[in-house]
């Protein structure tokens, strides 16, 4: 009997460990430097990205993007103002990258991406693509982790990235992922997009989920065309889709011409 | 015909059949090229369940570990991997699971069963610096933590290790070769520009990140039309050092080992501060007697733009008793000080745009000092030497309130700044010159009151209305006593108002500025030699009226900016034997300004300009006059001005994201002389007289920073060489003869952190002075400076620092110094002691020259100081 009930207590601690050894939570922040604009590829602009994993599932989102998002949400709630917003907002540093990559989700080997374009919130559920990898013997230290380098040719564009064998997470950022270890360090050949791992943490276990907005539903060409018409003439999609002016100014008071530029995405698409 | 006709139709088709079997022979192996030669398959099940594990993946890796290929298991476990060359092991990784690794040699080609045991995955957590640096717009944020060392006791040492940013040994602080124009703390200007009084006490621990505003225009009603090239900076401080009052006590005590007694050392503070949304306080009494030079804290860093007509109050006395330079020497070697100071500074934020700003500081100061000196003057063909020995005692007072009510809003900018200040300064001297022994005294005094008002508004069709006065007053009285037991009382007075109205538009993309105002200089010389009852006054007055208008263009990558200041002025100059002397004159001074920023990282600027300056009343008195105990020195009297043209170029490259800086710049003047220096002897007086003789004055200068920062090690390198020339003129033998002057530094700082319990933090210098009148005469300096940092455990730091100081001159003797320094920080309490001069050296010995005289020098240093100190926060 006494021997039963060891087996039992045995088997509940093994199933116990199983579970809590999958429960795993990571965060890696990523610093990007990219150029937004094929004109003037050498100004870099800087963004602050966070890729949590946790078991199967992953959300890639701009931190700085995200800090505005519920400074601005949690300022409305409280019944502030546009300007006490614009003011409040001054403090935090601000991404123009809203991009968001949620993979497994909704199902396993699907992702989501959401955007946003102005005040509007776009959303689409594909099947995960996967980048066929071409390991090279090259290795340099990152973080202390021991990496191997990889390329390959994914979404249009060429990337050379390291890998660690030493965290065998298949994540990247971005889109990038399926190698034997996380990524990171990410470059296009380009010189376009450069992403770098400055921080791994653990975190608590806390599911992901999508940010509870309100999203219009849009195929992935459509929502690049949109992005791309957006950054391409910003004027032109302001008169087109909202029927309004374009009107900004710099911080100087001189008002700012509309963009009117051959934009560099992630993913490599033209359109007229 | 029919055979050959068979033959041909024979060969042809073996032709064919050989090429379609060679066709298909080099398909297959062209086939069996790309197919994989090695292929594994077998299943990875969990230990305890004996089940298949789902996406576990399996590398197939080299002899030295690397991955040649790999796959994922399916959900039942099973996988297939393939490669084209032979690897070495099989390795299995899933999180969660400990890593299996198997020699290719032990893997069964079947179906091999790899079985995972399940181990608890706690990622090693890694943060790098590299997040040191982020960018907001314009704005670099530097992560205090980032570049924090354990031995770094205020934020000034912190600032020093941050790319891009240098601090001078006065305190002042520079971002790219400039200073900076705004020293902010959570935003709000409480210090003005008395900063030094704040980076040099404010605790690191308090400040979690320094932002560097890049192009920081301070006034909001320009930001749409007036630009800054200057950075400010602003210290944002940790959410607990907020809303409620900080501060430190520390008291500490000690002695200095002098020959024949000890004397007691201090060094005592208390500082209170208190940073609010609506009002913030710094507070703090100091004292100190270990060589710590409390001035530095409360001079001015940051002074407003100026046209170069505008009179201002001077801030050094016209004469002093000693003859002798202070040394080229870091000051905490041979400054014997004892040292109060009080300072408060309260800022008022009445509302979102107004601040009233209080100030007021007071400080006393008792310096000893003394210095053996050897001077050699070449005199047609002659040489007069004079041999001193000074022991002189400085004891000065110096009160300062300043009150100041800012409201910077986007229409209107309203500004009121009055000052006043008291600065007396007593002198006693025992001088010995070539045996002649005397007990000589000075006196100076300084009062000074300044009253400041500026306004701005924008028009809603943006358009800028400007009007700003401002006035000053002097009184500089100083008394010296002479070599030849008489005594001299110089009186300095002056008064000087300034004021102007300006408008600016747009037009078609062109700021278009118009500026016109007024200034007035009334400066009143008087001089007695007791003795002789001799005293005679100068006077001069200057009225200036101005035009400066300027047109500027500017987009996002360049600006372009002309001005043309056109001034008429009047000046009337009366010697001591109420000879007037009136002059009117007319002038036009140009400047150019461009600036383009190539890219993200690259920027080029450059400007030239042409003025006229006007010799004020110091530059053309035409009494005898002391200017020093043993120097008589006198003026034309002539009613003149100097022309001066300059050209200043600089290239800036700024990378923060890889923390590497660097600027080159280049500047080059030249300006009209319209007096040369006559000079004579006589019973140990040096006689001094301008002699109207014109020549030109050229200067040229490069100089380059070179700066990188690395997040391994910590490190921050920076190298900065410069060279200079000067081209003029000295009167030697009565002859007028070109004298070129070069001098070539470089100086060099290294701070390498390798782990968290030793840093190095290294500086040197190379400095190279040469004449070149006569043929070439130089002299090489080297000053280097170490310090290595230990820190055996948390809370723990060792400092162990030492000083060298040699040049070329084989007559003078090297110096080298030592310190060491061992501090305990528990929780809010530290506990310090310092040992400084350890060798206990006693002189320093150095040379200065150029064609007319020759100066060694030999200064006593202050002698080992032995501190024990107890510092608690709050």
């Amino acid at each position: 009997m006494r021997y039963k009930q060891l087996i039992i207590l045995a088997a509940a601690i093994s199933l116990h460990s199983l579970i809590k050894a999958q429960n795993i939570s990571i965060q890696c922040i990523y610093l990007e430097d990219y150029s937004s604009k094929l004109d003037n590829p050498a100004k870099k602009k800087y963004d602050e990205w966070c890729l949590d994993i946790q078991n199967n599932h992953s959300a890639f989102y701009s931190t700085r993007e995200r800090a505005y998002q519920h400074l601005k949400d949690s300022m409305i709630a409280k019944g502030y103002g546009f300007h006490d917003i614009v003011e409040a907002s001054q403090k935090i540093m601000k991404s123009i990258q809203t991009l968001s990559i949620y993979k497994n989700i909704p199902k396993n080997n699907e992702w989501t991406i959401t955007d946003k374009i102005l005040t509007k919130r776009f959303k689409y559920v594909e099947k995960i693509q996967h980048p066929t990898w071409k390991l090279s013997q090259h290795t340099k230290k990152i973080l202390g982790h021991n990496c191997q380098q990889a390329s390959t040719e994914f979404l249009g564009r060429k990337w050379i990235v390291w890998f660690t064998p030493d965290i065998p997470i298949q994540e990247g950022p971005w889109k990038l992922w399926g190698l034997p270890g996380l990524i990171l360090d990410a470059r296009d050949t380009n010189e376009y997009f450069h992403f770098y791992c400055i921080e791994i943490k653990n975190t608590t276990v806390h599911p992901i989920k999508i940010e509870p907005y309100k999203y219009l539903k849009i195929t992935r060409t459509k929502l690049l065309k949109e992005i791309w018409e957006f950054d391409a003439n910003t004027g032109h999609y302001y008169k087109t889709r909202l029927g309004k002016k374009w009107l900004c100014y710099t911080p100087d008071g001189t008002p700012m011409k509309a963009y009117n530029a051959h934009p560099i995405c992630l993913e490599r698409v033209t359109f007229k | 015909m029919q055979y050959r006709l068979f033959m041909a139709l024979n060969r042809t088709l073996t032709l064919l059949g050989l090429l379609s079997i060679s066709s298909i022979i080099a398909t297959a192996q062209n086939h069996k090229a790309l197919a994989p030669d090695y292929h594994y398959t077998g299943q990875v099940i969990n230990q305890a369940s004996r089940k298949g594990l789902d996406y576990a993946c399996v590398s197939l890796l080299s002899k030295d570990s690397l991955a040649i290929g790999f796959g994922y298991t399916k959900s039942d476990g099973t996988f297939d991997v393939s490669v084209q060359k032979r690897p070495s092991y099989v390795a299995a990784t899933l999180l969660g699971y400990g890593k299996k690794l198997i020699p290719i040699e032990q893997f069964n080609k079947g179906k091999h069963v790899i079985v995972m045991a399940t181990k608890s995955f706690k990622i090693r957590e890694v943060k790098i610096s590299a997040k040191r640096v982020q960018i907001k717009k314009d704005t670099l944020v530097y992560s205090v933590s980032g570049f924090r060392m354990q031995q770094d006791k205020n934020i000034e040492d912190v600032l020093k290790k941050m790319p891009g940013i240098e601090v001078a040994s006065t305190g002042t602080i520079l971002y790219q070769g400039r200073a900076i124009n705004r020293f902010y703390i959570e935003g709000m200007n409480l210090l003005g520009g008395q900063y030094t009084v704040g980076s040099r006490n404010i605790k690191p621990d308090m400040v979690k990140n320094v932002e560097v505003i890049r192009h920081h225009q301070p006034i909001k009603a320009l930001r749409n039309s007036t630009f800054s090239e200057q950075a400010a900076l602003n210290l944002i401080l940790k959410d607990q050092y907020t809303m409620k009052w900080v501060g430190h006590a520390e008291i500490g005590g000690g002695t200095i080992k002098k020959e024949k007694d000890t004397k007691i050392a201090y060094r005592n503070k208390l500082l209170t501060m208190m940073f609010n949304n609506w009002q913030q306080n710094l507070t703090m009494y100091k004292n100190d007697r270990t060589g710590v030079n409390l001035w530095e804290e409360l001079s001015m860093k940051i002074w407003s733009p100026r046209l170069l007509i505008e009179a201002e109050a001077p801030t050094r006395p016209l004469v002093k008793l000693s003859a002798i330079a202070k040394p080229n020497l870091d000051q905490s070697h041979y400054l014997m000080n004892q040292s109060h100071m009080l300072t408060t500074n309260h800022l008022f934020k009445l509302s979102k745009n107004d601040n009233l700003r209080i100030q007021a500081c007071y400080l006393q100061d008792k310096n000893d000092l003394k210095e053996t000196a050897q001077t050699d003057y070449y005199d047609n063909n002659s040489i007069y030497t004079i041999h001193e020995g000074v022991s002189s005692l400085e004891k000065e007072k110096y009160i300062e309130g300043k009150v100041n009510y800012e409201h910077n809003g986007d229409i209107w900018y309203i500004k009121n700044d009055f000052s006043g200040m008291y600065d007396k300064i007593e002198n006693s001297a025992l001088i010995q010159t070539n045996n002649t022994h005397n007990a000589l005294e000075g006196k100076y005094s300084r009062t000074v009151w300044k009253e400041k008002f500026e306004c701005i508004y924008n028009t809603t069709n943006k358009k800028t209305f400007k009007i700003n006065g401002d006035m000053q007053y002097w009184d500089f009285p100083q008394n010296i006593s002479l070599i030849t037991e008489e005594n001299q009382h110089t009186s300095e007075q002056g008064f000087t108002a300034n004021m102007y109205t300006g408008f600016k538009h747009k037009i078609g993309g062109f700021y278009v500025n118009y500026d016109a105002g007024a200034t007035f200089i009334n400066e009143k010389l008087h001089n007695t030699i007791i003795k002789v009852n001799n005293t005679q006054s100068n006077t001069f007055v200057q009225e200036c009226l101005y035009v400066n208008p300027s047109i500027m263009r500017k987009t996002h990558d360049y600006t372009i900016r002309l001005c043309g200041l056109f001034t008429g002025y009047h000046t009337d100059i009366e010697n001591a034997n109420n000879e007037s002397k009136t002059k009117t004159r007319w002038y036009v001074h140009p400047r150019i300004f461009g600036s383009w920023q190539v890219d993200g990282y690259n920027t080029l600027s450059a400007s030239y300009s042409l003025n006229y300056r006007i010799n004020t009343l110091r530059q053309t008195f035409s009494m005898p006059l002391y200017t020093n105990y043993r120097t008589q020195s006198s003026y034309s009297n002539d009613n003149t001005a100097n022309q001066s043209q300059s050209v200043y170029a600089k290239y800036e490259y700024d990378n923060p994201m890889a923390g590497f800086f660097t600027y080159l710049k280049f500047s080059m003047s030249e300006q009209t002389n319209d007096y040369i220096m006559e000079r004579s002897f006589a019973d140990n007086i040096v006689y001094l007289h301008a002699r109207p003789d014109n020549y030109h004055t050229n200067n040229w200068s490069i100089e380059a920073r070179i700066n990188q920062s690395l997040g391994f090690w910590k490190t921050n390198l920076s190298v900065k060489p410069r060279f200079s020339s000067r081209n003029y003129a000295l009167l030697i033998d009565d002859v007028k003869q070109d004298e070129e002057t070069d001098m070539t530094s470089c100086e060099l700082g290294l701070t390498v952190q390798p782990n968290r319990w030793i840093n190095l933090d290294l500086y040197s210098t190379y400095s190279k002075y040469e004449s070149k009148l006569n043929g070439s005469y130089s002299i090489e300096d080297w000053h280097y400076k170490g310090e290595l940092n230990i820190t055996p455990f948390e809370g723990l730091n060792v400092t162990i620092g030492a000083d060298a100081y040699h040049n070329t001159d084989k007559s003078i003797k090297d110096c080298s110094f030592m310190h060491i320094k061992c501090d305990y920080e528990w929780k809010s309490w530290n506990v310090a002691f310092e040992i400084q001069n350890v060798m206990n050296k006693k002189k320093y010995t150095r040379q200065y020259f150029n064609a007319l005289y020759q100066t060694t020098q030999t200064t006593n240093l202050r002698p080992r100081t032995c501190v024990l100190s107890c510092g608690f926060s709050f």
